[in-house]
């Protein structure tokens, strides 16, 4: 793997998962869907990229480059190039699903939530992705 | 409801550090040009905000958001939200905004010039990322 698909990939996460943190912060829309929901959501690219999502008390922190034991559940994408796309929201996480490229392992009603989270991020991302 | 184009600014700010970070560790060639290189970069971005700060040292570098640093080696000032935008996501001509007065460069010119090369080899693995293409 070439050091710019990892680094590109990494910074996908890395957009992801201190995207959803800083806008736990503001974003009352967030804050609702996250209100009665505690859980860890994981996220594993090909054999070394991983991060993790930590949902408690209303508040979501990322975990980059870590690794959880127990996580609620996790997101497998083997393929960098396609772990852009779903993280951008080029492919929708459905259709990744549907089609094996994104596998779920573990809670899936977890799981489902996740694809929520990720629209609101996208929405707040407009400026940045358009 | 979320001021999107700053939320923008501010992940970016924050990526493009963990990437630099991220670079040194997963790049031989780019952690060698840091050697010797001791530095701390302030970003603002007028009026308020985001700040962060870049700390390279020992062939390292670390940002660090949201914060202001006390003795940075250079200032970098992106006068709007806009500016911030157009530069992190290399759509701006970096040459031209600072004549223009709309990136301001306070510090060691010289030494400032020398490390471009920071961002350049960034702009590199990143550009095609950043321009949203």
């Amino acid at each position: 793997m070439s050091v710019k698909e990892i680094l590109q990939t990494k910074v996908m996460l890395y957009i992801m998962g201190k995207g959803l943190e800083e806008l736990s912060k503001v974003d009352e829309e967030l804050q609702e869907e996250i209100e009665d929901f505690d859980a860890i959501l994981q996220w594993k690219v090909g054999e070394n990229l991983k991060m993790y999502l930590e949902i408690s008390d209303g508040k979501i922190t990322a975990h980059l480059d870590e690794e959880h034991d127990e996580p609620t559940v996790t997101f497998v994408v083997d393929d960098y190039a396609k772990a852009r796309e779903i993280l951008s929201g080029e492919v929708d996480g459905t259709s990744a699903y549907m089609s094996g490229d994104l596998k779920m392992e573990g809670d899936m009603q977890a799981g489902m939530r996740m694809g929520q989270l990720g629209e609101l991020l996208q929405e707040a991302l407009t400026d940045l992705l358009s | 409801m979320v001021d999107t184009k700053k939320f923008a600014v501010k992940m970016l700010m924050g990526a493009i550090q963990y990437a630099a970070a991220q670079l040194a560790e997963l790049d031989e060639g780019f952690k060698k040009k840091l050697t010797g290189i001791d530095t701390v970069i302030q970003w603002k971005v007028e009026p308020d905000g985001p700040n962060s700060y870049t700390v390279v040292k020992d062939s390292k570098i670390k940002g660090k958001m949201d914060a202001v640093h006390e003795n940075p080696n250079f200032t970098i000032t992106l006068t709007s939200v806009d500016v911030a935008l157009d530069l992190f996501r290399a759509k701006l001509e970096v040459q031209k905004a600072i004549e223009e007065g709309k990136i301001k460069i306070d510090g060691d010119m010289q030494k400032a010039m020398n490390q471009m090369f920071i961002l350049e080899d960034l702009a590199e693995y990143l550009g095609d990322l950043t321009s949203g293409g």
